[in-house]
């Protein structure tokens, strides 16, 4: 079935949008809490990081940023019902951010290398290390000095204080993977 | 956060202005080190959120978050430096916070979208497409309410089989969902005739 | 109303391997049009080559004078599309402002497009749904708004892909009654057979094949004969 050609551009402009939305639904949903982690997870990050994994570099990107402008806008789309200007100016601001060069990150990792990976064992593990590298490396690095600089707590403190999240940010880490991995198998030629 | 039919004199202001005056005192408010002048633009700020007659409803959750963070910052930092130090940081927090909820509460959601969307339109000269950035925005707006109906199914089909807590039971099927949603959609687009060209969209 | 007739010529679409539609050859010319048959039978995808959504692996598909595969722009002008999930057909946040989508992809004016959204949604007795946000519209009420989307576009034939499918009774019901006022050409792909009954022509698809072209009587009969098979 060879569908029209032009519509390769409109497609992209949807998976964004529909992107976007679920990250937003994400948020909206009540926090989660699993036995052996105290601080209660929100799902939105885990949105951003499957943004990523599942439409490659700048699709993903664009899904996470609509989020943001959307929150910065005024809709309260960010976890605990935040949204407006304050978000972004506030100490937090730097991991909103963060999302948008997370998203970007793991998404040039799972279109150049972990899906060109063979074998079970080496997609995940590559896929692991992607989403850690986008979703918590460049996303704290966005946010921990942005707190730093904003509340004039010295680094290493914001960083100690991000570390709160950690846990709940690796757990994320391997569900994206493995719902990734799985979903790709399934819809191949997603980011081609 | 919305402004519902704000009627303060705040929300006679351009956004265009309110935005960029929230901008050059978020910076200056970084220069400042006296505690005395970052206290007086504090009132200020106070001033101007209570006479922009805002729903106070919509701002006390992240008022009461807001709070609980700068006590950690205050406690922190006053331990670490000094307690003039630690005031100031979160002098010069609360200030911004402040002025950020005046402009977001007395701005429409539509004119601070439009306003973005204006400081965004040089990506056309980097071959983005404005009128395709605005189209994912209001689609997102769209969608939003459909991707929750979808969560809220998914997590019940699967708590009917025990599996409403299983991570993987949950989000498998709803990126699946997501991706169908968007298929469909982006056929309807094309039915209905949308021409990414930019050429084709003019207002 | 002289309608451009459409003609399929030799029309195959293969996916992958597996073969959708085979050397299809018909002229349709008819003002209601019905298509029948089982899932995965190859009725959607014969539905999606009369706008140019599915393009032809073999053969051509014309509308008048154009062909789907060079004028795909002219003729989504002339054919509008009502899809089975009238939740995803649905782009914008408010009911007006979707229904004003495809007549700004049509580079109409402002005035006339605000006229034409009021028009339509009058037509159809949905002018209280103007301003509500979408989601919070019932399956039957979607489907509606998603009609008027098309009917505004003003086009000469509307295609419906088994548009009543997600609606209960009564909603199926109202919605058979807007396709039957109609002026435009309807073509029709349903599992709604009692809405055929007043239709000039009905083709029944098996495996990809036209397996049967004429009266919605015979047709119906057909279709159930060869379902118990």
């Amino acid at each position: 079935m060879s569908r029209n050609p032009s519509s390769s551009q409109t497609k992209n402009t949807v998976y964004i949008a529909v992107f976007a939305a679920m990250i937003a639904a994400m948020g909206l949903m009540p926090p989660i809490t699993l036995g052996i982690i105290p601080v209660p997870i929100t799902l939105q990050t885990l949105g951003v990081m499957l943004a990523g994994a599942l439409l490659g570099p700048w699709r993903g990107a664009m899904a996470s940023l609509v989020v943001v402008v959307l929150a910065v806008a005024g809709l309260p789309l960010l976890s605990g019902g935040r949204g407006g200007l304050a978000v972004l100016l506030g100490p937090t601001g730097g991991y909103l951010v963060g999302w948008v060069f997370g998203s970007l990150v793991i998404g040039a990792l799972f279109k150049y290398w972990v899906l060109r990976r063979t074998g079970n064992t080496a997609r995940f593990l590559a896929g692991l290390a992607s989403v850690i590298i986008g979703g918590i490396g460049v996303i704290y690095l966005c946010g921990v000095p942005w707190t730093s600089v904003a509340t004039g707590i010295d680094f290493g403190t914001s960083l100690v204080g991000s570390a709160a999240f950690l846990p709940g940010d690796l757990f994320k880490a391997v569900v994206t993977t493995l719902v990734a991995l799985t979903v790709h198998r399934s819809y191949r030629g997603l980011m081609s | 956060m919305i402004a519902a039919n704000n009627t303060s004199y705040l929300a006679l202001i351009k956004p265009g202005w309110k935005f960029g005056a929230l901008l050059v005192l978020s910076i200056a408010l970084y220069l400042i080190n006296s505690w005395t002048v970052l206290l007086s633009i504090f009132i200020v700020s106070v001033v101007l959120l209570l006479t922009a007659r805002v729903n106070f409803k919509q701002i006390r959750l992240p008022l009461i978050s807001l709070a609980v963070i700068l006590s950690v910052v205050f406690i922190l930092l006053g331990i670490q430096t000094d307690w003039l130090n630690a005031l100031r940081s979160v002098l010069r927090l609360l200030t911004m916070c402040l002025l950020a909820y005046s402009v977001s509460l007395t701005t429409k959601f539509e004119a601070m979208l439009e306003l973005f969307q204006q400081v965004a339109s040089p990506v056309r000269f980097v071959g983005g497409n404005p009128a395709q950035i605005a189209l994912a925005l209001s689609m997102t707006i769209r969608f939003i309410p459909e991707l929750k109906k979808v969560y809220v199914e998914v997590r019940e089909a699967q708590h009917a089989r025990g599996l409403a807590n299983n991570p993987l039971a949950v989000t498998v099927p709803l990126v699946i969902r997501s991706l169908r949603i968007a298929d469909e959609t982006a056929e309807a687009l094309d039915a209905r005739g949308y021409d990414s060209e930019p050429a084709a969209f003019r207002r | 109303m002289e309608l451009p007739s459409i003609h399929l010529e030799n029309v195959s679409v293969r996916y992958g391997d597996r073969d959708v539609l085979k050397d299809i050859n018909i002229s349709l010319n008819e003002q209601r049009i019905g298509v029948i048959g089982a899932n995965g039978a190859g009725k959607s995808t014969l539905s999606r080559l009369l706008n140019g959504l599915v393009l032809p692996t073999e053969g051509s598909v014309r509308i008048g004078d154009l062909t789907t595969s060079q004028h795909a722009k002219q003729i989504r002008r002339q054919v509008g599309f009502v899809f089975q999930n009238p939740a995803n057909q649905i782009i914008m946040p408010i009911v007006s402002d979707d229904i004003a989508f495809g007549l700004k992809n049509l580079s109409l004016p402002k005035a006339e497009r605000t006229q034409r959204v009021n028009e339509t949604l009058h037509e159809l007795n949905i002018s209280h749904l103007a301003d509500r946000e979408s989601h919070t519209l019932s399956g039957g009420e979607q489907q509606m708004v998603a009609l008027a989307s098309v009917l505004a576009m003003r086009p000469e034939t509307i295609i419906f892909d088994e548009p009543t499918t997600m609606l209960d009774l009564r909603n199926r019901l109202a919605f058979q009654h807007e396709i039957s006022k109609l002026s435009q050409r309807a073509i029709v792909v349903t599992h709604d057979l009692e809405i055929l009954e007043d239709f000039e022509r009905v083709l029944v698809i098996t495996d990809g094949t036209v397996a049967f072209d004429g009266q919605p009587a015979d047709a119906i009969a057909h279709y159930r004969q060869w379902s118990h098979a």
